[in-house]
């Protein structure tokens, strides 16, 4: 085996660092480059070819999406918000699953220890003495742990997709990726609402709370439980298709 | 615009070019001082074509392998020649200043 193939079959390695979308397109052509500037006689590529086709290669896959050319400004704002609000969606979910295990002791103790540190969702399902578990208080807290933990690994899932969609596919679709940082922000939202609304969403014994004048009824638990990340899965789904068939139609269309 | 954008379009501001051969008008345009690595250039490229600035202009298969040639679209031209104008600009002001500095030393 001669050396240029010795060098071709290296390089090919290398440029495997780089998404497949692009090596689709300028594998063939990139390598020539290479090669051209190796010269004679080289077994391996240089230090300073190597690491420049890394240093590409991982901005490439990790960079945030690109500023678009018409408001590349809120391009970036949007790009940036949808990856810092699942992080912090992440680590504030995180650190409730931290919080020590209040359902232990909630039925001999307090509701108020237990449903403090926990999300709205959970929240509306435990403290109401109407709420569908109400009369047994351990399985509720129980219940609501693991509601708890299934909505926690929901958003953190969630979140995993964002970041995965918004850099490994490089989106340039800055502005669809808002809309899933936002389902991911929703229950936050919400909550932040209630509070500045002057209603507390946690349920007094007795009656379930309204929400700006808003009776809710377990139906709209329900409904609140699933519709953040149902959304987020379809728009997940959504900017993955999107986000590939652009990158496609750049790329495959000599002349654009 | 960052200098090796602006490298990469003055290169294919006379015509279309391969990407080994936008590499070396790159190093000679910039006096060696510019090196341009594979990698950098590719993404560069890819960048530029999303952003309009340059097409590929026809494609070749030399030993066995695809070559492609660039050229710089309307839009380039006009961007590298606003980009030119603002270096000029700067560069004008920085040199009048530095006689006038020079002048009442």
């Amino acid at each position: 085996m001669n050396d240029a193939v010795i060098l071709e079959r290296r390089y090919r390695w290398l440029l495997r660092w780089y998404p497949r979308w692009f090596r689709d397109d300028i594998e063939d052509e990139l390598l020539g480059v290479l090669m051209a500037g190796a010269g004679d006689g080289r077994r391996w590529p240089s230090a300073a070819e190597a690491a420049d086709v890394l240093w590409t290669a991982l901005r490439m896959r990790f960079w945030l999406p690109r500023p678009g050319t018409q408001s590349p400004g809120w391009t970036d704002a949007w790009a940036v918000f949808s990856v810092l609000g699942p992080v912090f969606v992440l680590l504030t979910n995180i650190v409730v699953v931290l919080v020590p295990p209040y359902f232990l002791r909630v039925h001999a103790v307090n509701w108020a220890g237990y449903t403090g540190p926990m999300p709205t969702q959970a929240r509306w399902l435990s403290t109401d003495l109407h709420a569908p578990y109400g009369w047994k208080p351990f399985a509720t807290a129980l219940i609501c742990e693991a509601i708890l933990v299934a909505w926690v690994l929901l958003l953190s899932a969630g979140a995993l997709v964002v970041i995965a969609g918004a850099t490994a596919i490089r989106l340039r679709l800055g502005w669809h990726t808002l809309w899933i940082g936002a389902a991911l922000m929703y229950p936050y939202l919400l909550e932040f609402a209630s509070i500045a609304s002057g209603r507390s969403i946690v349920f007094w014994p007795g009656y379930y709370s309204d929400f700006l004048g808003f009776d809710v009824t377990s139906l709209h638990m329900v409904v609140v439980l699933s519709l953040g990340p149902a959304v987020m899965a379809m728009l997940a789904v959504l900017i993955a298709a999107r986000g590939r068939l652009a990158s496609s139609d750049a790329r495959l269309t000599p002349g654009t | 615009m960052q200098e090796a954008t602006f490298l990469i379009l003055t290169a294919l501001a006379p015509g279309s070019q391969h990407g080994y051969g936008i590499i070396t008008e790159v190093t000679g345009i910039s006096g060696g001082r510019v090196r341009l690595r594979a990698g950098t250039l590719y993404t560069a490229l890819d960048r530029l074509r999303a952003d309009g600035l340059i097409a590929v202009d026809r494609e070749e298969i030399v030993d066995g392998r695809l070559r492609r040639y660039y050229l710089l679209t309307d839009h380039g031209a006009a961007a590298l020649r606003a980009e030119a104008a603002r270096l000029q600009a700067n560069a004008s002001a920085a040199l009048r200043r530095l006689r006038l500095a020079g002048g009442t030393a």
